[in-house]
Formats: C-alpha cells, sequence, structure tokens
C-alpha cells in the first residue's frame, strides 16, 4: 500500500467528492428550512436559493411563539419523553434481571412469552379499542407513555449484558441479606449503567419523535406533543387553517394591531426549526452510542 | 428402573418440588410482574382482540361482547377479498415495500463501500455524523422539510425544476407521477448513513491477509470490493434481507402517513394506511381488524419461510 498509483489518486478523489456532495445533499434540506425560516416573502422569491439571509429577521418565530401551542406542546413532549422512557426501562431492568436467572421455575415459557411479541401482534385496531374502550385512556397523556409493552429488543441487550457479570456478586449480597430488589438496584444496574444509558437514548428518541400514538388517541390541543403541533400546522392543511386563524389573533394582540401578513412559509419552517433544534444540539454527543447500541443489537439475543 | 435412578441422581441438586421453588423464587417473579402485566394488557389482550375479525362489531358490547359474523365468521374475510380497495392496497404495499428492501439494500453497501475507502478518519467521521443525523428525526419533521423543499408555493427545488421545465408550473407534492419516488429518494435520505452501519462492521472484520493477497495479485479497488469484500459480507447481507423480507406487509406507516394526501392514494396508500383510515378514522372496525389478521399473519408466515430458506442456505436464521 505504499505507493498509490494513479488510478489510486482518481478513485479517491472521486470518492471523497461523492461523499462530500452526499454530505451536502443530506444538509441542504435542513439548512434551507432554517434560512426560510429567517427571510422575507420578497426576498425568498427574488433568489434562486437563500444561502444566507441579507436581513435576517425572527418576526416568523416571535409569531409562531405568540400561542402558547409550542410552549404546550413542548411540554407535553417533555413529559412523555421522561415519564415514557423511566417506564420503559423499569419495565426492561426488571425483566431482564429476573431473566438472568435460568433455574426459575417457567423460565422458557416467560422468556417465549416476550420474544413472540417481537414476531407478532394484534395489529392497530384491537390495541386501539382496548386502549380507548376498555382503558378508556382517550385524550390522557399515559396514554402515550404506558400503553407499551416491554422493549423485547432491550430486554435482550440488557439480559445478555448482566448474564455477563459473575454470578459470586449477586450470590454474596444474597448471602448478606439482600433482597432481589436491592441487588437489582445496588449491584446491578449500576455494574450495567453505560448499556442502560445506551438503552435510555433509545427509548428517549423514540418517545422525543412521538406523534402515532398522540394521532390515535389524543384530541385536545393542549395535550399534543410537539410532534403533532408541527404536523398540524405544516401538513395538514385543514388543522392549519384553523390554528393560523387563532395564531394571527394573537400575534395581532401581541405586536400591537398590525394587519401586516406573515409569509406563511417562514412561519411553517420556524415551526420545523423549533421541532428539529432539540435533537439537532443533542445528536453530536448521543450519536456514537447510537452506533454502539445498533452493533450490540445486532447480537443474536 | 435401576438405570434410570442412577441417571437421576446427579441432576438432583434442585431442592423441593415446584411449589417451593416458586415460593423461593417470589421476588424474582415480583420482579418479572410488571413487564408481564404490561405484556399481557399491550402485546396480548390485543391478540385475543382479533377475534374481532370474526364478529360484528357493537360500540355497546365491546370486542369480546359483540355478536359472531355471518358465514361461520368469515364475513369480513369475504368482504375483504371483494374489496377492489384492499387488494390494490395490498398490491401497492408489496411494491413499495420491495422497491425499498432493494433500494434501500443497495444504497447501504454501496454507502458503506465508499466510506470504507475513505482513509482520513476526520473526513470519515464528518460524513458519517452528517449522513447519520436524519436518522434521528421523525417522519413528521422529515415529511415537512421535503414540504419546504417541493412546496408548490416557491419551494427551492420546485422553482427550479420549473426553470428547467421552461418555467412551467410543476407540481411534486401529492402528485401520483411522483409519488413513489418521494417515498424511495426521502427512505435513502433518512436511513442510508444508519442503515450502513452494520455493513461498515462486517467490512471491518473481513481478514485483512485476503486484501493483500489480491494486492500482489494486482486487483484493483473494485475488483477487491468486488470479489473479497462482497462475498465476505454476504452472510450479513443474507441476514439483514431475510428481516425486510418478513417485513414486507410493513411498508412504512410513518413515513407514508406524512408525505401522502388524498390525491396520491391510488398510488402511495398501504395496508397500515388504509387500517388507519377505515378504522380509527370511519370506524369500520371488525374490517379493519380483518384486514389486520390478514396482514400479520401473512407476516408471520414469511419470517417462518424465509427463515426455513436462509437455513436451507446454510446461513444463520433469525428465529
Amino acid at each position: 500500500m505504499s505507493k498509490r498509483s494513479i488510478g489510486d489518486w482518481v478513485f479517491d478523489s472521486f470518492n471523497y467528492l461523492l461523499l462530500g456532495v452526499a454530505g451536502l445533499v443530506t444538509l441542504f434540506p435542513f439548512w434551507n428550512v432554517i434560512m426560510t425560516s429567517l427571510v422575507g416573502s420578497t426576498e425568498y422569491y427574488s433568489k434562486a436559493v437563500v444561502l444566507w439571509p441579507s436581513a435576517p429577521n425572527l418576526t416568523a418565530y416571535l409569531y409562531i411563539f405568540s400561542t402558547n401551542w409550542i410552549a404546550t406542546g413542548f411540554r407535553t413532549t417533555f413529559l412523555i419523553t421522561v415519564l415514557g422512557t423511566l417506564f420503559d426501562l423499569a419495565l426492561v431492568c426488571t425483566a431482564a434481571y429476573a431473566m438472568t436467572k435460568k433455574d426459575l421455575a417457567g423460565y422458557k415459557f416467560f422468556n417465549y412469552f416476550f420474544l413472540l411479541t417481537m414476531y407478532f401482534s394484534g395489529g392497530l385496531i384491537p390495541y386501539y379499542l382496548i386502549v380507548t374502550q376498555y382503558l378508556k385512556l382517550t385524550d390522557t397523556l399515559a396514554s402515550m407513555i404506558i400503553t407499551g409493552s416491554l422493549s423485547v429488543w432491550s430486554y435482550l441487550v440488557l439480559r445478555n449484558f448482566l448474564k455477563e457479570i459473575p454470578a459470586e456478586l449477586p450470590e454474596s449480597a444474597k448471602i448478606d441479606g439482600a433482597n432481589e430488589l436491592t441487588i437489582l438496584l445496588r449491584i446491578m444496574l449500576p455494574l450495567s449503567l453505560p448499556s442502560i444509558a445506551t438503552l435510555a437514548l433509545f427509548a428517549a428518541v423514540g418517545h422525543w419523535n412521538e406523534w402515532g400514538r398522540a394521532l390515535y388517541f389524543i384530541n385536545s390541543q393542549d395535550k399534543l406533543p410537539l410532534q403533532m403541533i408541527l404536523r398540524k400546522i405544516v401538513l395538514d392543511p385543514n388543522a392549519a387553517r384553523g390554528m393560523r386563524g387563532s395564531m394571527d389573533k394573537a400575534y395581532q394582540q401581541l405586536v400591537g394591531g398590525t394587519n401586516e401578513t406573515l409569509f406563511e412559509e417562514a412561519v411553517k419552517a420556524a415551526t420545523v426549526v423549533v421541532a428539529t433544534l432539540p435533537i439537532m444540539l443533542v445528536y453530536p454527543f448521543i450519536q456514537k452510542y447510537f452506533v454502539k447500541g445498533v452493533l450490540v443489537g445486532s447480537v443474536k439475543g | 428402573m435401576a438405570t434410570k435412578t442412577v441417571k437421576a441422581a446427579p441432576a438432583a441438586p434442585r431442592a423441593g418440588g415446584l411449589l417451593p421453588r416458586i415460593w423461593r423464587d417470589r421476588f424474582t417473579y415480583a420482579l418479572l410482574a410488571p413487564a408481564f402485566v404490561f405484556t399481557i394488557l399491550f402485546a396480548y389482550w390485543p391478540i385475543y382482540g382479533m377475534v374481532l375479525a370474526f364478529k360484528d362489531f357493537s360500540f355497546k358490547a365491546g370486542i369480546f361482547g359483540s355478536p359472531w359474523a355471518k358465514n361461520f365468521g368469515f364475513f369480513w374475510f369475504i368482504k375483504m377479498f371483494n374489496d377492489p380497495g384492499f387488494l390494490h392496497v395490498l398490491g401497492n404495499t408489496v411494491s413499495i415495500s420491495f422497491w425499498k428492501i432493494v433500494i434501500g439494500t443497495l444504497s447501504c453497501i454501496l454507502f458503506a463501500l465508499l466510506l470504507n475507502e475513505v482513509r482520513g478518519t476526520i473526513y470519515k467521521r464528518a460524513i458519517q455524523t452528517v449522513m447519520y443525523l436524519p436518522y434521528f428525526l421523525s417522519w413528521v419533521i422529515m415529511a415537512s422539510v421535503i414540504y419546504n423543499l417541493f412546496t408548490s408555493s416557491g419551494g427551492v427545488l420546485n422553482r427550479l425544476l420549473q426553470d428547467l421545465n421552461g418555467g412551467e408550473k410543476i407540481q411534486i407534492i401529492s402528485n401520483p407521477k411522483y409519488f413513489r419516488a418521494e417515498v424511495y429518494i426521502s427512505m435513502v435520505w433518512k436511513s442510508v448513513g444508519f442503515g450502513s452501519i452494520i455493513y461498515l462492521a462486517a467490512i471491518a472484520g473481513v481478514n485483512a491477509e485476503l486484501y493483500e493477497a489480491a494486492i500482489i495479485d494486482g486487483a484493483n479497488r473494485m475488483q477487491r470490493a468486488w470479489f473479497i469484500t462482497l462475498p465476505s459480507i454476504k452472510s450479513v447481507i443474507v441476514l439483514l434481507l431475510i428481516l425486510d423480507a418478513a417485513n414486507i406487509m410493513n411498508a412504512g406507516f410513518d413515513q407514508i402517513y406524512n408525505l401522502y394526501s388524498p390525491q396520491v392514494y391510488d398510488v402511495g396508500d398501504i395496508l397500515d394506511t388504509f387500517i388507519y383510515r377505515r378504522g380509527v378514522t370511519n370506524g369500520e372496525f371488525s374490517f379493519t381488524t380483518a384486514v389486520g389478521l390478514f396482514k400479520n399473519v401473512v407476516s408471520f408466515g414469511l419470517l417462518l419461510l424465509v427463515n426455513f430458506i436462509a437455513k436451507r442456505l446454510g446461513e444463520e436464521g433469525v428465529l
């Protein structure tokens, strides 16, 4: 590999260029959304593409924050992310630890009981009817937090990790009189903290991006998570019309009676930016855990 | 009899019968209880709830109290197979899934191969960081960003395409002509980076001596990729294809639901969106439960089938 031929050089240049272009193509749409949120309609339509606005302005942001929808969206999203992640982890940790005990009566039954749910489900409609009709969780935050079963993938990853912990550790704690819950909380979980942190990140990103269960179960505007607020403003023309009416009023009250019409695309883009920013900010720090998680999870359970 | 007792003797350390063992492990069962209860509630209860496919749903009586349907309970299945809407959506689902698997797999492998040839670590990291990003964003955000690019009220790419088209108006969003392309391209955009991780890891595991030998034999990079890398990661590719194939009835609710509109139902409606609209929105609960049951049974059958085929081919299965 010491001497690089001309062919190598050509290939490398071409390859670097190609990947660079792929990166730019991936990023450009996000950049364009940010720029759209900052320009006025005149500049937006007069230029082929706005790489940087001549006079960036934040009116679109002022406008979308004039009602408290974005704020309540954030609150709901924050709550379901924190509580949902804790709920998921509670199920995963307790089940994974319990299932490290292979001599448990019914071990095989429980193992298949959980595994089967990975491959077979009842489908949307029975689930929907059970949550709404039988458990009466319509329009509650709980419908977006506790209406899930054990995450089998996380369970397998954690169980395999816990099995690697030498059995002497829990055994000796037991002799000292610790019960199972103490062993789990004081010994097993602290030792598997890196794995649990990775699983928690996966769960948290999933809950942060939650919109499906809100679509099925939530009716009140003030309980919708951020993703659904975004969906309504940008992707659902009927809902947007109603919301824009109230937003117009709130905005006019805020800035004092001016009847200026806001550039609609900037309003939509600002909503996208606000909904995307939190993930963009934490993403560089959590990225590597996800890569690790994918590789750990690909080991057969 | 004598041999039996002799055999049983070494395996005796299990103290006591079943009940004492259960009592001994009572705390372990208590730890298992939460996951067990919620899995019953939200996985097994809905599975049992699929009996609704054989019943006529009434709001008053609920799933389990509703009366049985006509034709020995198969009324809704007969209706389903006579419903042109269902057959059409089934076709859409399989075709969209199929092309998503083909395009997705090829793009991920190609990206992994190209990335593997990059020697500068910093450049490689930068590209990876950028390409993994969309994976972390929801389809609501992705669809909104696509809207921003292509909206006919002045999306950047929409205007560019119009200029290329000699100034004539072009509608990309909600246009049945472009919808499938939109689905495939946005899928690649969202998942090519993250989906390549597993292939990259497999490539990293290929024996370096093979490459050295090939270099001595005068193989160029293309030849090395074709004759060494790809055959070496074959089992990973097959394994992932198996998982994809078993998933062919899922064409991606999140993606389709956020991208589509009534104008593109003809080319874009899939089983999951069909079930949602006819079920949750229209309240045709028995009918859509039958569709869901059909979908899940076929999925499960496919999983067993591809698993069997994979094992026959000498690959490791997934079950």
